[in-house]
């Protein structure tokens, strides 16, 4: 649970831990780095990379190719779309590499903000193989090269793969017709301009991405360093291209964190030109213990990107280098729009903000989960439990027969019985027809109505449940209640399903139903009875009538204890003092204990007053009852 | 019947009155006001009542009734179907619960 206001020393250094010293010397320019297509002409211009009319061309490589949706993927070789982009310029062709203009760029390593791709194709190069292929390239190159992305193109033996910087592109395409191929001619090999790799993320990928992973998760104060995770060493090193800035990576990253460390509390996003939080979306369901996000130098225009992970519970965020800082004119409404989103944080951009002002009212969470545990069936007592189960099993059988007749003798001379529907309005597409004409709602049923509905004397009892629909009780389903149980009454309520077994479909009903019994004879019949029938929950439909069970199974009888003190008591539930003392004073006289003896066996069978009689007794029996409890106290 | 505070709940029920709150059992008229206190803030719909005197075959002179009550109940942000079943009995004038026994329309295991 975060506590802004204790939040101390110790919870900064979550974003500490993310920079990477040396990511900030090797790119030294990085806050222009995030501020779009502005800085990327400028830059043009600054290295004398004017393209004839392709000003904006190298700006837009990256953006188009990733996130956002706003023109289609390219497919890997597909050399027609090589040619066409998606704003209808059309490349010019640049054969092996030297169309580009003089300029010398892309001599330096490459720029965050700026990478150019080349395509290297080898003809033929499937029947020469990977191996060869590359330590032939490999031998001429100053440093070895890990191909990104090395495909082997459908409709012919081509083979392609992806470098990153001009140098390595130009000197590789150098050695067209340079190489001795096995088959006895020259490798031809030719270098293009290209986007950026689209690899699919399959489960090798997937392999290799949960490696990298690995690799920069901090264990120790569970934070994840993904920092310009598309020149992740490991992964460059597999020859994979894996940008945070699409979908399908994100996808498969998220994938991964939620099944590994969902414990995670920080994770370092930044500079990875993300352009759109749509693909984080599901870290607010599923990484909740999440507590820091460094989404730093990335590609975020306006502060509506942050909705689609708002309501986490961040204490620290960073959008510090994003173009979206700009939109505000003072840092106050820039606070103001971000804890809009994430009330509870803390440090924002590195910098403490006051904490914010809350009423004291308790966290959603935590009062949700005070819901006390549904029991199954609860009994007073194992006489009325056996009882009642007799009762019930003994009554269904003969309702849910073809005829009710036999339940005559059931029911005692003055007896009652009512029925109420109730119709929520959750499912007001359930027809209860068969049950609404003999429905006595006290809120809606017209007074001149409420007493005929009310059928009293067997006759009219009798008369009423043969009118009922022919029924199937879910025995299994049943909990049944009986709180009082005494020598001139017991109380019984069971609720469960029914299924109207004539009715096509056979629906499946919810029922709640109440008998008051009376002793008669040597059994007991029934005074008054009160049937409720209301639309059942999908989840109750789900699982009606799955196992077949004959009778309801009540809270499991506790075994007689061995050594008095061991067993643990069931949860019976709560007893009042006052009644403790009564039960403690009558246990007492009936067996002889002193009242110390009498409330340590009751508390032992969690004052279950016929338990720890029964109990006793048997301990008496096997005479395992320690003389000092018959001592006066 | 007004709205009742939570802690004036105790005095509708008798002394030795039994809650059984889906499955749980609390007994005495205190023990239930505290549980009853221990449960989150709820937002009850009734929507359906009914009602019978008990017959005297089982409580002699003793004025007792039973109730049923169904509709549903709001805690957080759940809604959910209820069942409800009283027993009430007369006290010198006042209306005592013998038994309450609530149950949330659900599948328990």
């Amino acid at each position: 649970m975060s506590q802004p206001h204790q939040r101390g020393r110790d919870q900064s250094y979550i974003v500490k831990t993310f920079r990477n010293p040396n990511a900030s010397q090797y790119y030294g320019h990085d806050d222009r780095a995030s501020r779009g297509t502005s800085y990327r002409q400028a830059d043009f211009k600054a290295r004398g990379r004017m393209r004839r009319g392709q000003g904006r061309y190298q700006g837009n490589l990256d953006d188009d190719a990733e996130m956002g949706g706003r023109r289609p993927r390219m497919q890997q070789g597909d050399d027609r779309r090589r040619g066409m982009r998606g704003r209808g310029r059309p490349r010019p062709s640049r054969g092996r590499g030297r169309g580009l203009p003089p300029g010398g760029g892309g001599r330096n390593p490459p720029n965050a903000s700026q990478p150019s791709w080349f395509r290297v194709i080898v003809k033929n190069g499937q029947t020469f193989g990977k191996e060869f292929v590359m330590n032939a390239i490999n031998e001429n190159l100053p440093e070895p090269y890990m191909p990104i992305g090395y495909t082997n193109e459908a409709n012919r033996n081509d083979v392609h793969f992806f470098v990153e910087n001009k140098m390595t592109a130009d000197t590789i395409s150098a050695l067209d017709g340079r190489i001795l191929a096995p088959n006895g001619s020259k490798m031809k090999i030719m270098s293009r301009r290209s986007e950026p790799p689209m690899l699919t993320v399959d489960d090798a990928v997937k392999a290799e991405l949960a490696q990298a992973l690995s690799n920069r998760y901090v264990p120790a104060n569970r934070t994840l360093n993904l920092s310009q995770f598309y020149m992740d060493p490991y992964i460059r090193g597999k020859g994979l291209y894996l940008p945070l800035n699409r979908q399908n990576v994100v996808a498969a990253v998220l994938e991964i964190i939620t099944g590994q460390i969902p414990e995670v509390v920080g994770i370092n996003l930044s500079k990875n030109r993300i352009t759109s939080l749509m693909p984080f979306k599901a870290i607010k369901s599923s990484l909740k213990d999440l507590k820091a996000l460094d989404l730093s130098h990335n590609s975020l225009g306006a502060i509506t990107h942050l909705d689609s992970v708002q309501g986490m519970a961040l204490i620290e965020l960073n959008l510090d280098g994003n173009h979206l800082c700009d939109s505000f004119k003072e840092k106050a409404e820039y606070i103001s729009a971000v804890r809009k989103r994430f009330p509870k944080v803390i440090l924002l951009d590195n910098v403490e903000l006051p904490p914010p002002i809350e009423f004291d009212v308790e966290d959603d969470a935590a009062a949700v989960t005070k819901l006390p545990e549904s029991k199954s069936s609860y009994f007073c007592g194992t006489q009325p439990r056996d009882i009642a189960l007799m009762f019930l099993k003994q009554y269904f059988d003969v309702f849910d027969a073809d005829k009710r007749d036999p339940l005559m003798d059931a029911y005692h001379d003055n007896c009652r019985f009512s029925l109420s529907v109730s119709l929520g309005h959750r499912n007001s597409n359930e027809r209860l027809n068969l049950w609404l004409p003999d429905s006595r709602n006290l809120l809606r049923t017209a007074r001149e109505r409420q007493a005929a509905l009310l059928r009293s004397g067997k006759l009219e009892v009798l008369g009423a449940l043969a009118r009922l629909p022919k029924t199937q009780h879910d025995s299994n389903s049943f909990t049944v209640d009986v709180p009082v149980a005494n020598e001139r009454l017991m109380q019984i309520s069971v609720s469960g399903v029914l299924k109207e077994r004539e009715e096509r479909h056979s629906p499946i009903r919810a029922f709640s139903r109440v008998f008051v019994i009376v002793p008669q004879g040597q059994g007991f019949c029934v005074v008054n009875e009160m049937l409720s029938i209301s639309v059942a929950t999908p989840e109750q439909i789900k699982g009606a009538f799955k196992a077949a069970a004959p009778t309801p199974s009540p809270s499991p009888i506790p075994h007689v204890p061995v050594v008095p003190g061991v067993v643990a008591p069931p949860p019976v539930g709560v007893v009042s003092e006052d009644v403790q003392k009564q039960m403690t004073v009558q246990l007492a006289t009936v067996t002889g204990m002193n009242p110390h003896w009498a409330l340590k066996c009751l508390q032992e069978n969690s004052f279950d007053y016929d338990r720890s009689l029964l109990v006793f007794n048997q301990l008496k029996v096997e005479g395992k009852v320690p003389p000092e409890a018959f001592l006066p106290a | 019947m007004s709205v009742l505070e939570l802690k004036t709940l105790s005095k509708l029920y008798l002394d030795t009155g039994t809650l059984v709150w889906n499955g749980n059992s609390v007994t005495g008229a205190d023990a239930i006001q505290a549980f009853l206190e221990t449960l989150p803030t709820s937002e009850h719909t009734v929507i359906c009542v009914d009602a019978q005197a008990v017959s005297s075959a089982a409580v002699d002179a003793q004025t007792t009734v039973l109730i049923v009550v169904s509709g549903q109940v709001r805690l957080k942000n759940t809604t959910r179907s209820f069942q409800q079943h009283f027993m009430l009995t007369a006290q010198e004038r006042k209306w005592k619960v013998v038994t309450d026994c609530f149950r949330f329309q659900e599948l328990v295991s």
